[in-house]
This record gives structure tokens, sequence and C-alpha cells, in this order.
């Protein structure tokens, strides 16, 4: 449901206050496993529900003027990490999404997945100052006597039963509630503020590694922190921009009703790229004399903390071996809630040779879309520095670069998406730059570099604002 | 040759299964086989379930209660 849909139903038929508005991540993923013959595009929402803004499903609303009437919650409870990297429709609290992925065994119909994906689901009332929320949603379709997915009727029921029974079990241990939508949406804004973020914490369940994703939203913004990949986000929507998205026949979006990205390492690779160029990331780089080490090879793992207002991802430390030095380094990814605004910090814990010239280059390479092919580059604006001495570069695919030492900000205006986004720090002795990109590596870079000793932190902002 | 039908249950093809492609298969009375219109698989039913299984490579920690979240 794009936002003019709840906007007109809301004003027809005020009483409705709560709908099914999208599907998480039921994208071009899920697009291309149907053949390209279903026509689902929204990825980049809520994985929780929310109340959508009157500008924008997907985005949050920040405030009573913004609230579209609405609590929306999207079409069942998904994996966050296997829906992520595949097929959305095989990792879901739809007890046949699980059979369509074949995560059961086939001679006893057994699918502990199932039950480990609503448990995970309870997990995050860790995370949400003891809130969490699970759904099934089940259609007839789905339990027809004809089987689905190789299986015949008897195992599509047997599972649909399965998961309404280890429900109604928790309900009696009394480790749940179950809600009609509305009753739901009574509950949600009685237990939510405007700018409290959803959090999401994610281990993999399913595929036996140790990889860890970290979800959040909140009216600001959508941000994936991939701690297999040294906390780089890997996944950013500009909610802030609040964009005006009309979709169906007669709009600029027929069909494509996803929330477009800066970083999307799916679409727009991510670290790995093939032969030469760059992908979607917001990363650092260790760097010695020659020698250069990027955090998104350091595997790690974070844990969750709230300090007043802010989330805190605290990431394990890893260690970068240099041929003659090493430096130990620790992570963490702050969001502060309401601000529009991700601060990573980088403690250097130890390093090895004291006297070694190591320093730090935080970049973030983005661009923008909401499908895998690029789009024109040429109205982005980028800029290095403030006042009259910053050195602008107005993208027309030339693979220019730009610096300027002891610069404080770097910045990209995207028209397309309304969107700003600078990368900012308070140290005096950084250098800051942006790179133009070119045909085919269609970005750009906003980033800074800074020397590194024991003991010090560094602090660099990754900051939102609608850009008219 | 007669035209080709669906099978008594929705085979997918395992070939594209394996890359995300979810694709109901025909079944060829005469040669008595499933067959993918997006690929080149062809195979009896009995080579359609087996092979659809090898999805399940992937899936290590399938067959294991989690209780452990952090």
């Amino acid at each position: 449901m794009d936002a003019e849909l709840i906007n007109y139903i809301k004003e027809k038929y005020p009483s409705i206050k709560c709908a099914v508005a999208t599907c998480w991540e039921e994208g071009p993923k899920a697009y291309h496993t149907t053949n390209n013959s279903w026509y689902t595009l929204f990825d980049g929402g809520p994985w929780n529900p929310w109340i959508p803004s009157k500008q924008n499903t997907h985005a949050p609303a920040a405030n009573e003027a913004e609230d579209s009437g609405i609590v929306a919650i999207p079409h069942l409870s998904r994996d966050l990490l296997a829906c992520y990297d595949g097929n959305g429709s095989n990792f879901g609290t739809h007890p046949q999404n699980v059979l369509r992925g074949m995560i059961y065994d086939t001679k006893t119909w057994e699918y502990p997945y199932l039950y480990n994906l609503i448990d995970q689901y309870r997990h995050l009332a860790k995370y949400n100052n003891g809130y969490s929320y699970n759904m099934m949603f089940v259609g007839p379709g789905w339990l027809n006597k004809m089987g689905r997915w190789e299986q015949p009727y008897e195992l599509l029921k047997k599972s649909y039963e399965d998961g309404m029974r280890y429900y109604g079990d928790l309900k009696k241990e009394g480790k749940l509630r179950d809600l009609t939508m509305s009753e739901f949406a009574d509950f949600y804004r009685a237990n939510k503020t405007y700018t409290e973020p959803e959090c999401a914490l994610w281990k993999d369940i399913l595929y036996g590694s140790k990889k860890q994703l970290f979800w959040y939203v909140d009216p600001f913004m959508r941000a994936c922190v991939n701690m297999d990949q040294g906390g780089a986000i890997v996944d950013l929507r500009p909610y802030v921009a609040k964009l005006k998205w009309e979709v169906g026949i007669g709009t600029p979006h027929v069909q494509d009703a996803s929330y477009p990205f800066l970083i999307q390492e799916k679409y727009r690779a991510g670290y790995f790229t093939h032969y030469a160029g760059e992908g979607t990331v917001r990363s650092a780089k260790i760097c010695c004399g020659a020698e250069e080490v990027d955090l998104c090879l350091c595997r790690t793992h974070a844990t969750f903390s709230q300090e007043g207002k802010n989330r805190i991802l605290t990431l394990d430390p890893v260690d970068i071996e240099f041929a003659e030095v090493n430096v130990k380094l620790q992570t963490k990814v702050i969001f502060p809630e309401g601000e529009s605004r991700i601060l990573i910090s980088r403690e250097i814990l130890d390093v090895s040779d004291p006297e070694a010239e190591i320093s730090i280059n935080e970049y973030m390479v983005a661009c923008y879309g909401t499908t895998e092919y690029p789009e024109d580059m040429t109205s982005v604006k980028l800029s290095v520095g403030d006042g009259p001495d910053a050195v602008k570069i107005d993208y027309a695919y030339k693979c220019r670069e730009a610096s300027i030492a002891g610069a404080k900000v770097a910045e990209a205006i995207i028209p397309p998406v309304q969107t700003k986004v600078t990368l900012t720090t308070d140290a005096d002795d950084a250098t800051s730059y942006v790179k133009e990109g070119y045909a085919f590596s269609p970005m750009f870079t906003l980033g800074m570099t800074k020397k590194i000793r024991k003991g010090e932190v560094i602090g660099t902002w990754l900051n939102l604002e609608k850009a008219n | 040759m007669a035209q080709s039908g669906k099978g008594k249950l929705n085979y997918r093809c395992p070939s594209c299964f394996m890359r995300d492609l979810d694709i109901d298969m025909f079944y060829d009375k005469e040669k008595k086989e499933y067959y993918c219109l997006r690929c080149q698989y062809t195979g009896s039913e009995e080579d359609v379930l087996e092979k659809n299984e090898m999805i399940r490579f992937r899936y290590r920690k399938m067959m294991e209660r989690i209780t452990d979240f952090d």
C-alpha cells in the first residue's frame, strides 16, 4: 500500500486503524524467484510493525503531524538474515514458506526452524524495551488439497496446525499474548513513541555460520550493520527524505514501491567487486605504508546495549596484521534516537610498534536506486570542506577526486532521492575527501583519513538530511 | 505428440531451485519425464525429488532446535 492509498482509506473509512501494508524485502529478489512474474516490489521497509508517515508508507512517522492514522504490519515475520541474502518466500513464519524452502525432514515432517524463527522474534524483546512481535498469515490457497512444493496437502495442513499449536503452547505458558489487528494497533500506540527505534541483533539460525546482522529502523533511516564484515553498514535507506513515491498505473512508479537505498550490498555490490570499481558500503581501511586492510575482512560479533537515547552496538575487537606491525581495534556503532545520524567510533586498543605510522580511512561508497540497475548519477553534487574553501564536484562520471586537509565534512546531495548525506568528524587533523565514479563504477565516495595512535578513539558521523 | 500437463504435484525444477528460481515443471506423458520450460533439466519424479533435496546442503542447522539467540 502506498501512502496515497493509506491516506485515502483513512479519510474514507476513519475507523480503520491497522493494515498489512508491505512484505519485508519482497523486492527484486522475490521477483526473480518467480521468474519475473510476481509484481511485488517493495524492498526497504521495516520488518516489524510501525506507524507509516503520511508521505511514504515505508518511512515511519516522526510525529503526530506525519502520522497516517494506522499501524502498519508487514505480511509475515521473516528471517532477517536468510531473506536478505536470498529468496524471501522461503524463510518466514508462514509455515508453508518453510515447506517451500524445503527446510524440513522429508521422512519425519519435522521443521524445528519454524519454531527457531518464532523464538528469535520473541528474543527481539531484549533490544526493544521488552516488546516483541510475531505473526502468521496463511491464505486458503496455501492449504489447497492439491498439495504444494512437492508435498501433499497433509503436510501443508500439519505445518499450519503445528505452527498454531506452538503459539497456543506459548500462550498457555504466559509467554505470548494474542491480539486482533485492531487490538494490536491500540497496544502499539499505547506502548511506543514515534521516535523509538526498532532494533534487531539477528543471528544465523539456519546455515550454521556465526554471522550476525543488526537492523535498525526509525523515522529517519533504516540501516543494516554486518558483523561478518567488521561492522560495515551494508544497507541504508534515508527515510529522513520521506519521499513522495506514488505507486500504480498513472504514476512514475507503476510497480516499484521500494524505498530507495544509498547502500545495498546485493544490488550494488559491497566490499567485493569483480575486476575493478567499488561497491556500496560504509566501512574503514587501516593503512600502514603501502599496506591496506579493509575492516570488511575482519569477521566479528557484537553485543547490544542501550544508554539513555543511544542504541549501541559494541563489536568484539579485531586484529589487523601488517608485515611489520599489528593493530588491535574495537568498533562501536551508535544510533542516537531521533537524530538522523550514526556515530561509528574506533578505539585503537593496541599497536605493536608505537613508532609505526598507521592511519585510518573512514569511507562510504554510495549511490541511489531501488533495483539492481544503476541510475543516472549526473544530478549528484559532491563537496568537501565548508564555506568559501569548499571544493565541489558536479557528478559527470569523470573519476575526479578532491580532498582538503583539516576539513571536517564530506558531502553528497542526491536530488532524485531528496537526500543530503555527509560524513563528519570532530578531529582537527583529518583530511576529508570526495570521489566521483565513472561509467563502470557509478558510485561516489565520501571519506576522511587520519593518523592513529594507541589509545585514541576516532569518531565519524554519518548524517542524513532531507534536501529538496 | 500430445500436449504436456502438470504432474500430480507442483514439482519444481531442481536446477532452477538451486539458483533461487521457483519454476513448476510440466510432465511429458510419452517420455514419462518432467521438464523445465526455462532451462534444460529433464527427469523422472524420483530424480526431481532427489535433486530438490540438494538445496538442503546449505541448511546445516535445519534440524537443530536453537535456544540461544545471543
